[in-house]
């Protein structure tokens, strides 16, 4: 008896083990309409989510705590970045000043725990930052680059420290003068800065993928054209090193570009031909420790009004050369309601763990599932994360990790009037087995 | 420890692991595949009941909480098309996949007294139409989608 109960309690606690936890609310005030939050985690297993209230504030929150409050006078911030360069916490931001319209970037390191920010370096040289900015971080190197209209058409500036942040130049450096920029990366390799942009020559009319290079991030090269479409733009892009060699992607309403640099630096692009004429709504690019490289999305034909999106992953093992066949990766029987905006989290064991937003409840829930074969199989039934399925309505899920564990941050409108300023914040964790 | 506690633990564990499970991908209270069926044909009905009636707050309740999120009762209400008459509506056909259905509804109709902007009142006599419904199934139960047919589009987003 007392051995069949041990063993009982063993496939008990197996069983608990692949459990998902309840999901928990962690936002004090409505995310603020219109920005993003950012989830992140650090060497410790540390999970931090920041994201700006309704009241204007900048909300830290580590492990579920709300551990500072942030705001300059009459700011409305737009944009977060949040790493840990040299181990402390840093952060870049935006607070926009209501007085005088007056736009800075603010680059400030703090404390362990979060409570001493020291004072903020203005990044940009003159008032007029914009979105987009992008910031990107290697070893002690740390570049921030923005839109800024200073000069019309408003292009691309950037400030850089080398030395995790600590200092960073006087004054910052115009990238792309004469090109208006609407998207924005950048990729540091060892012996160069790239950034790559979606944008406009002064004085014409057609929109372009462009990328610029610099060996010192002080002169850049003039822009050189990938790629312009004649009936579209994209809409997201994405950039990833490999190899010491950046790869980019972008996409929109006709499918998935990308572009790398050859070993003689000459730039090849074109469109990852599975996914023309798609209408590509949500990009992720990562590499993953084995230096595959892995690019998930979500689409449907475009205009095609019969089939909503599903989440589709593309693998490359050769750099980002050649791209994979989409593998599916939901698994709803019906194609007629949306399974799409996906984010990935890859473990150090390589499991790709994948989560959407769905709508098979009519109610957007979040949806996990995942591959422990690259990509190749999946679980045959995708797993529902919201505590309550088909009850509340939930969007644009993020998804981190630390070793085996799995954290999902859940956006979810208070109401079915799907009114984007009022939206709470829900973090879940998911143990996944194995 | 003795059998019995470990049992009451077993027992116990049980008990709160599916209370967790519970929340995971389960669909608890879905009426099975005919009684959806049935139940949607019955609200399609109710449906057009209320719309022959010229009962405007019963309409509103069987349309999507989405739509009922964003339009109030009485804005809904107010707007009833008096000179449209509907007449024998039947459910000419239902296709169900997951929690969307297409309903076909066959049924007569004739508009009295439309007054046109030049003025003048229009008649169009009594003939027979199909239309085409989407139901979702939301909490339990079905609810026709509100489509706005003059810009295609509705406030469920699914």
């Amino acid at each position: 008896m007392k051995k069949t109960l041990v063993l009982f309690l063993l496939i008990l606690a197996t069983l608990v083990s692949r459990d998902v936890f309840a999901e928990e609310k962690i936002n004090s005030v409505p995310n603020r309409a219109a920005t993003p939050p950012l989830l992140t985690i650090d060497k410790q297993g540390n999970l931090f989510v920041l994201h700006y209230g309704d009241d204007e504030f900048l909300h830290i929150i580590k492990n579920s705590q709300l551990v500072k409050k942030m705001k300059k006078d009459g700011a409305a911030g737009s944009f977060i970045w949040f790493g840990f360069p040299d181990g402390n916490p840093s952060l870049v931001w935006r607070p926009k000043l209501a007085e005088g319209g007056k736009k800075y970037i603010y680059f400030q390191r703090a404390d362990e725990n979060l409570q001493i920010f020291e004072k903020e370096t203005v990044l940009n040289s003159a008032k007029d930052a914009l979105l987009p900015i992008t910031v990107a971080q290697k070893d002690e190197k740390l570049f921030v680059m923005w839109a800024d209209e200073r000069k019309m058409p408003p292009s691309l500036f950037l400030n850089y420290s080398t030395d995790y942040g600590r200092t960073f130049r006087n004054e910052d450096i115009p990238v792309t003068p004469g090109y208006a920029a609407t998207l924005a990366r950048i990729a540091l390799t060892d012996k160069q800065v790239y950034c790559l942009f979606v944008g406009r020559k002064e004085g014409e009319d057609k929109t372009g993928i462009y990328v610029a290079s610099s060996l010192n991030g002080v002169e850049w090269s003039d822009p050189q054209l990938l790629e312009t479409y004649e009936e579209w733009s994209p809409a997201a892009i994405e950039t990833v090193v490999a190899d010491d060699s950046p790869v980019m992607v972008w996409a929109g309403a006709r499918g998935i570009g990308y572009a790398y640099p050859d070993a003689e630096g000459k730039w090849h692009s074109q469109l990852i031909e599975q996914t023309k004429d798609m209408d590509i709504n949500r990009i992720k690019l990562t590499r993953a420790e084995n230096g595959s490289l892995f690019l998930l999305t979500s689409y449907k034909r475009f205009g095609d009004t019969a089939k909503k999106p599903s989440v589709f992953l593309l693998t490359s093992s050769n750099g980002g050369r050649t791209w994979s066949e989409p593998i599916r990766v939901n698994h709803n029987k019906y194609e007629n309601t949306s399974a799409w905006l996906p984010d990935m989290h890859i473990r150090d064991d390589g499991t790709i763990v994948v989560v959407w937003q769905d709508h098979r409840f009519i109610r957007g829930n979040i949806y996990m599932n995942y591959s422990k074969d690259a990509g190749k199989t999946w679980l045959s039934e995708d797993i529902n994360l919201d505590d309550e399925p088909g009850k509340h309505n939930d969007y644009y899920p993020y998804v981190t990790g630390y070793k085996d564990k799995v954290y999902v941050l859940i956006p979810r409108y208070q109401s079915d009037s799907l009114d984007t300023d009022k939206i709470d914040l829900y973090l879940k964790e998911v143990k996944i087995n194995g | 420890m003795g059998n019995l506690k470990l049992f009451v633990i077993a027992i116990l564990a049980v008990g709160i692991f599916s209370l967790g499970c519970a929340t995971v991908n389960r669909t608890s209270g879905d009426p099975d595949a005919e009684q959806r069926e049935a139940l949607l044909r019955s609200r399609a009905m109710e449906m057009w009941s209320a719309q022959m009636a010229g009962d405007r707050f019963a309409m509103y309740e069987l349309y999507d909480p989405f739509f009922r999120a964003r339009v109030r009762k009485g804005q809904f209400a107010d707007k009833e098309l008096a000179y449209v008459k509907y007449y024998n509506p039947e459910v000419y056909a239902v296709n169900i996949e997951g929690n969307v259905a297409q309903v076909r509804i066959k049924m007569e109709y004739e508009v009295k007294g439309l007054l046109l902007k030049s003025g003048r009142k229009y008649d169009e006599p009594r003939k027979e139409n199909i239309t085409n419904e989407t139901w979702l199934f939301i909490d339990g139960t079905w609810y026709r989608q509100f489509i706005d047919y003059i810009t295609d589009s509705s406030f469920a987003k699914y």
